[in-house]
């Protein structure tokens, strides 16, 4: 059934291309459906056991290993399919089908990240990861510089973490050992040299200042849908194996990373704030803010104090979920308008009063409003750090998010309200269809605003923060 | 057979490939360049025969026929290909095969 | 050493078991010449065609029963154990899918000749991978080079006559280089078995001079870098069948025999001295081919320069002279067989009688003329690039295990360099392919071509599929000692 999760969107995306080129509705209805099951089969999979099936014996053990289980892995393929469902019900770009495809394809293989629990399986699903949107950039988008800085950056994380894998099977003798089993014991120089494998593709997938370069024309070009999900849900890929991967199975070495990581998360975070204060293009300031967050989350990760990593949990999911609305609403407006320049927008709200709503909202959210998923992160967040001992990070964070409000704002006012522009169509305001798509997602940011513990309640708390609990022992 | 007698056909036989190199190298016409690996192959021919004396068997010799068989028919080839390429110059130089770039 | 004890030995049917493949595939190629002078006039195409396929396949048959029974023959100047035959194997198969594009083959050139030589190049090349001493070698060697010469020529097109004398020229004059090193190993050893090597004479200069020469003369057939200069416009000129068999089956030839050399005739005393070239040289032919193809237009010559870099990979493989080095660098060639003839067999479907289809324009806008087409061509490429879920991820992550296991590091961190630099050149045709095109391009019916180019296509995707799942990976292939 795990499998189930991987494989039938990927099949379903390849066999969508058996329908006729012009059937938009129906291959738009059939990717919604098999989100749809996808994310009932997470849903009220969490108890499955995993699967495992005998794949390499030499030259070091590895094995077909799937798990869902009840940690951040459950969430995340939950919140994957979520977006997923949603941005593919809302999908207006040419040759339909062929993307509806490519983004089934996409979601197969980020299940596969977040439900592998062997490392080899990780990293095929690591690299298998980026074709899909490759091939968007290129099928979609007028210039290749987008898709070259996307293939290049994301290849060579791609190509460390093979590499990494590799070394760490021939050290360790198995590479089936992703949460769970017994942690293996590497020599230091081969777990210092395989540990910076993994953390560069990391840092590049997240991506993490100053590995960042291909973000902003990659989130610029991608068509709404599949912007949303990269940003949404693959910039979650990196984060999520410095938590289950890096803190676990290289402990010491993160714990020496940390003032390295922690500044290049705290650079990020000042630097995607104040990019995203003076940019024009609308999906520009989503992009350099969502660097920003990411950051924050990043710093959290690496201060490996439980509180903060509760916290980064909670807004990793939140940050999903407000980005993905936030870029297709972003997206709307990008289809009725035709421009993504914030000085030709303006005054949409008058006459779309449902878009500026859902905007507003999503924007809110990123803001971090309380109330709403972000804010209980944020507080989550900074609480942790505060107790940690990390003091002017707190100070910074919470400047930054200062800065959020108003570079939120500014997108808000720009697109939404002032004076309304003459030389823009005006075109209808949300349809019964996109609204439907964005519900379950404000709905998931209000309860994630509200109850954030719905995370860890009734449930065991995820391995990750098993397994970093008891370093904050040793750092303190 | 004496060191010094082998040492002095080795010697003689590596002057011949040496030329036979030069020849290839160095000059332009193909059929002078076919004849320049003709050399450094009976070069071989000689250095087999010797060494085969010196050790006193028979597979130096039965070697030295083998390659004088594969050098007929490499010549034969390379004429045949020759012909074909140069079948309408007014001259026959490697220079003017340009239409592949190196 | 051929002595009067030697000849003692009785000749069985072992010995001939032993040949059989490559004596059915050579009589094959003669059947295909005899019946061609008796067949009706417009079925010589195919029928030639058939009868290769047959003999290949029935060899194919007799290999397999090889595999489980390792023979010196004839007094081990050939050895067929299941080193040779997996090589022989990858040669049988590369020469079945090249005679599936013969078809290109311009109208006038007499497909039976062609077939023939195909056939026999064949033949010497996997004589090549079980010779047991130098002889057989040289033999299987100049067999294989004088087929190509003769097959380069093949075509009306200057071009390809053109690259007939440049492989003439620069092959023959590496042949005879490669002669002249095998010359010097015997009169320093004595002997021309490979096992006498692993004892030379201590002190002698000339073993070393003789071994380089000998290198020198197996880097050359192989094209790794610095002597590779001719592989790319050789591989343009040529037809696309002989493009297509040599690409692949030289190069496993010369693997083969490279491979031997390195397991069983290197004494352990020099190894490092004389095995490091050839480590710095993969090293350069990762990098530097791969670099090369960023830049090539015509599909042709890409595919030269990257499979220099493929064959880079390799040979790092053997790195170490490590058991897992080479089962895993036999597994590499026959990724690297499926995904690089899968490309000619696109390139095939996309020629006509006037263009071959390979150059990087025709593929333009390819993925809205003809999808099927540009996703097998992707699918290809994205194997050759190494990216999931194809044989070349498998094949990558076993290649670099084995020379991360020999210790090699740096030439594990070289291969992902190539690596990264040779996914921009496979990236650019899928991008080429992809691209959006300005007007709106109906997708055209299929032309009336051969069905075989798609026969080649699904065989090797396939493979590249299913191999990369599950890879099965040769397992008693370490070479016999005599």
């Amino acid at each position: 059934m795990i499998t189930a999760l991987i494989l039938g969107p990927i099949l379903g995306g390849l066999l969508l291309f058996a329908l006729p080129r012009t059937a938009d509705a129906a291959a738009r209805a059939c990717g919604v459906v098999l989100a749809l099951a996808a994310l009932v089969v997470t849903l009220t999979g969490s108890t499955l056991p995993d699967e495992s099936i005998a794949w390499l014996q030499r030259p070091f053990i590895a094995n077909y290993h799937v798990g869902l289980g009840q940690g951040l892995g459950f969430w995340l393929v939950a919140l994957l399919n979520l977006c997923t469902m949603c941005a593919i019900a809302v999908i207006k770009v040419p040759r339909v089908r062929d993307f509806t495809a490519l983004m089934l394809l996409l979601e197969g293989s980020m299940a596969g990240v977040f439900l592998a629990r062997d490392l080899l399986v990780f990293a095929l699903f690591w690299d298998l990861m980026l074709l899909p949107v490759f091939l968007v950039l290129i099928g979609w988008c007028g210039h290749a510089t987008a898709a070259w800085k996307y293939l290049i950056y994301n290849v060579l994380g791609g190509l460390t973490l093979l590499l990494a894998t590799a070394a760490f099977g021939i050290a360790a003798g198995t590479t089936d050992v992703i949460g769970h089993g017994p942690i293996p014991v590497l020599t230091p120089t081969w777990a210092a040299w395989i540990f910076a494998g993994f953390a560069f593709a990391f840092l590049v997938k997240t991506p993490v200042w100053p590995f960042h370069g291909w973000m902003p024309e990659t989130y610029v070009e991608l068509p709404a849908p599949m912007v949303a999900l990269v940003s949404g849900i693959q910039s979650k890929a990196g984060l999520y194996g410095f938590l289950v991967i890096a803190w676990v199975l290289f402990a010491e070495q993160m714990h020496a990373m940390v003032p390295v990581f922690g500044s290049l998360a705290v650079i990020g975070l000042v630097y995607g704030g104040c990019m995203a204060l003076v940019q024009s293009d609308i999906k520009r300031v989503v992009a350099y803010s969502s660097l920003s967050h990411l950051g924050l989350i990043l710093l959290a990760i690496m201060s490996g104090q439980p509180l903060a990593l509760q916290g980064a949990i909670v807004y990793m999911l939140a940050h999903g979920l407000f980005n993905v609305a936030l870029f297709l609403g972003l997206g709307f407006v990008e289809v009725r308008e035709g421009t993504r320049v914030l000085s030709r927008l303006g005054g949409l709200g008058v006459s779309n009063p449902r878009l500026a709503g859902a905007l507003i909202f999503a924007a809110l959210a990123a803001l971090g409003l309380p109330g709403l998923g972000g804010f209980s992160g944020e507080l989550l967040i900074l609480t942790g750090l505060y107790q940690a001992g990390d003091y002017w990070q707190t100070i910074v964070a919470l400047l930054v998010i200062i800065v959020a409000a108003a570079y939120m704002l500014r997108l808000f006012q720009g697109t939404m309200q002032g004076p309304v522009s003459d030389d823009l169509p005006q075109r209808p305001d949300l349809s019964a269809v996109e609204v439907l798509a964005l519900i379950p997602l404000a709905a998931m940011i209000v309860l994630l605003g509200v109850n954030p513990s719905v995370l860890s309640s009734g449930v065991e708390p995820s391995n990750a923060v098993i397994h970093a609990l008891p370093l904050q022992k040793e750092r303190a | 057979m004496a060191v010094g007698e082998l040492s002095n056909y080795v010697t003689l036989s590596a002057v011949l490939f040496f030329l036979g190199v030069a020849g290839v190298i160095l000059r332009r016409n193909p059929l002078v360049m076919l004849m320049g690996v003709e050399l450094m192959l009976n070069a071989s021919n000689l250095a087999l025969v010797a060494f085969s004396r010196a050790w006193g068997s028979m597979v130096g010799h039965i070697f030295a026929f083998l390659v004088i068989t594969v050098a007929a028919a490499e010549a034969a080839i390379g004429l045949a290909i020759i012909v074909v390429v140069f079948h309408r110059s007014a001259r026959v130089d490697v220079d003017d095969v340009t239409i592949l770039k190196g | 050493m051929i002595t009067a004890a030697a000849l003692q030995h009785a000749i069985t049917a072992a010995d001939w078991e032993a040949l059989r493949p490559i004596i059915w595939i050579a009589g094959g190629a003669l059947a295909v010449l005899l019946f061609d002078l008796c067949l009706p006039r417009g079925a010589h195409r195919i029928s030639s065609v058939l009868l290769g396929v047959t003999s290949l396949v029935w060899a194919g048959g007799f290999l397999v029963r090889n595999y489980h029974t390792p023979y010196a023959a004839f007094g081990g100047a050939f050895l067929s154990d299941g080193f040779s035959v997996v090589f022989q194997g990858a040669i049988v198969l590369a020469t079945l899918l090249s005679l599936l594009f013969v078809y290109t083959f311009e109208e006038r050139i007499s497909s039976a000749g062609a077939v023939a030589l195909l056939l026999w190049a064949a033949s010497g090349a996997m004589l090549m991978t079980g010779a047991g001493n130098l002889l057989i070698l040289f033999l299987g060697l100049e067999l294989l080079s004088l087929a190509l010469y003769a097959l380069c020529g093949m075509a009306s097109r200057r071009a390809a006559r053109e690259a007939a004398l440049k492989y003439l020229l620069l092959s023959s004059m590496a042949s005879a280089v490669m002669l002249y090193g095998m010359v010097l190993l015997f009169g320093v050893t004595g002997s021309v078995n490979f096992s006498a090597f692993l004892a030379p004479p201590p002190g002698n200069p000339l073993y070393l001079v003789a071994l380089g020469l000998f290198y020198v003369g197996v880097a050359f057939k192989l094209g790794l870098v610095p002597f590779h200069i001719w592989m790319p416009d050789v591989f343009e000129g040529a037809p696309l069948p002989v493009t297509a068999f040599m690409s692949v089956a030289t190069k496993a030839g010369m693997l083969a025999v490279l491979a031997r050399i390195i397991y069983v005739a290197t004494p352990a005393g020099l190894a490092n001295k004389v095995l490091l070239p050839i480590w710095v040289v993969a090293a350069l032919s990762m990098i530097i081919g791969n670099l090369a193809a960023l830049s090539q237009s015509n599909l042709k010559r890409l595919l030269a320069y990257s499979g220099i870099g493929q064959i880079g990979y390799i040979v790092a493989a053997f790195a170490g002279a490590t058991a897992l080095g080479l089962r895993y660098a036999l597994f590499y060639l026959l990724a690297y067989l499926f995904m690089t003839l899968g490309a000619f067999a696109v390139i095939a479907a996309l020629s006509d009688q006037a263009d071959e289809g390979a150059r990087l324009v025709s593929y333009a806008g390819l993925a809205h003329r003809r999808p099927m087409l540009a996703a097998a061509m992707s699918f290809f490429l994205i194997g050759l690039a190494g990216l999931p879920p194809t044989v070349g991820f498998m094949g990558k992550l076993l290649l670099l295990s084995s020379v991360l296991n020999a210790g090699y590091i740096s030439l594990a961190v070289l291969l992902i360099v190539g690596t990264a630099i040779s996914i921009y050149a496979y990236a650019k045709i899928i991008r080429v392919m992809y691209a959006p095109m300005r007007h709106e391009v109906v997708a055209g019916a299929m032309s009336a071509t051969w069905p075989l180019p798609w026969i080649a296509i699904a065989i090797c995707s396939v493979a590249v599929l299913g191999l990369g799942l599950y890879p099965l990976v040769p397992s008693a292939v370490l070479p016999l000692v005599k």
